[in-house]
């Protein structure tokens, strides 16, 4: 059970810095993105996820701005408590590789599916103030 | 005969002495004869001992006196190891009464000076260990730290003595060859493996990676990176199976290459 409440993570801006494909490019530089938490998981969710606006970047043709994260690591990582602590938190990157949207009803869905989906790793880090606006 | 002989005189010795004492102060001579009327003489209150003393008292017998002098039987015997002797000595005379209580003085002075100076020690006692704590305490973390920079000493230079993999594409291994840097130098975490696979698809389902290499690189690490990860297991993604050993860091990765094997399948 997280200490934190999911909805704290809302609105939170972040860095990330993006390790594998090892020659990533998005529009805010080599290897690098930025973003902002716009949904965290409900309880009833196969497991915890942020759904986050991002830098845009190009894969598989097509135009992304949009991504799912999840923990990378097995059972060591809380990733509400340590995204909310400030700590580097390193995390698969979900984005949908067909017409659909990702949204909160559908994140679930683009989790862990080949079919509907690839992801990037990275290591993500909540920026110290607010970003306004959303 | 001899032994007896000598027994017989040490008895003698005894007997005269004996007889000389209570001669000499004629307590004992008393109870040859019975008192008719015993009569309880208290000069100053009841006598302390109870019945013993009343009773050593009493042996005034007739001899009726009301105030006694101080040559005579004044203080009365208590028992036969004459106990009471002191005490009732005081009590019957001021001047001694006076050097008791000064004797009792200077012995709670003594006490009350030995009992302040046992207070100090403990007192120091307790200071010394508060301090003794501390220090112990800062010299326990000193060693800790000092442990754990081995510790991780060791580990990192028991990753630099096996054999190591990092799964990638053809183009990041030409980028490794030119720099001598595990993917290129490139900003970000660097991820590698102590677990060698022989097919992409097995590389890529146990480390989840977001797509199929194409080469595996055997290497050995050159420097000394601070590892953020030592074999650490990671999560299933996109229908693999995870669970793959993991170590990384977010510094330079400087490496020899041993080998570089394509994957065919």
């Amino acid at each position: 059970m997280s200490s934190h409440s999911h909805t704290d993570l809302t609105g939170r801006s972040f860095a990330a810095l993006v390790s594998e494909p090892w020659d990533f490019k998005s529009a805010a530089g080599d290897n690098r993105l930025d973003g902002r938490i716009v949904a965290a998981s409900p309880d009833s969710a196969k497991k915890p996820w942020l759904l986050c606006n991002v830098s845009l970047f190009e894969a598989g043709g097509r135009q992304i701005d949009r991504v799912v994260l999840t923990c990378r690591y097995w059972k060591t990582e809380s990733l509400f408590d340590d995204v909310s602590a400030g700590k580097r938190v390193t995390v698969h990157m979900f984005y949908a590789v067909d017409s659909g949207t990702v949204d909160e009803t559908t994140a679930d869905d683009y989790l862990d599916n080949p079919n509907l989906s690839r992801f990037l790793i990275s290591s993500i880090q909540l920026q110290t103030s607010l970003t306004p606006g959303g | 005969m001899k032994r007896n002989r000598r027994w017989r005189g040490w008895w003698m010795v005894a007997v005269a002495v004996l007889g000389l004492s209570v001669v000499g102060n004629g307590q004992w001579a008393d109870w040859r004869e019975p008192p008719s009327h015993q009569t309880i003489v208290l000069p100053h209150g009841p006598s302390p001992g109870g019945a013993v003393a009343s009773g050593s008292i009493g042996l005034m017998g007739s001899r009726r006196v009301e105030r006694p002098g101080r040559d005579e039987d004044l203080w009365p015997e208590a028992g036969a190891d004459g106990r009471y002797r002191v005490i009732d000595a005081c009590r019957y005379d001021e001047e001694l009464q006076r050097e008791h209580e000064l004797i009792l003085c200077q012995g709670h002075r003594v006490l009350w000076r030995v009992g302040e100076q046992l207070r100090q020690e403990a007192l120091d006692s307790v200071r010394w260990g508060a301090v003794g704590g501390a220090l112990g305490k800062t010299v326990r973390a000193t060693v800790k730290s000092a442990r754990q920079v081995i510790h991780h000493g060791h580990n990192t230079a028991k990753i630099a003595d096996k054999p190591l993999y990092r799964y990638m594409s053809r183009a990041e291994a030409d980028a490794i060859r030119e720099t001598g840097l595990l993917r290129g130098g490139r900003a970000g975490e660097t991820f590698w493996t102590d677990s060698r696979f022989t097919s992409a698809a097995r590389a890529q389902s146990r480390l989840s990676l977001g797509s199929a290499p194409e080469v595996r690189m055997e290497f050995r690490l050159k420097n000394n990176p601070a590892l953020e990860r030592a074999g650490t297991r990671v999560q299933p993604a996109n229908g693999g199976t995870g669970l793959g050993r993991e170590y990384s860091t977010f510094d330079r990765v400087e490496v020899e290459i041993i080998n570089v094997q394509p994957f065919t399948h």
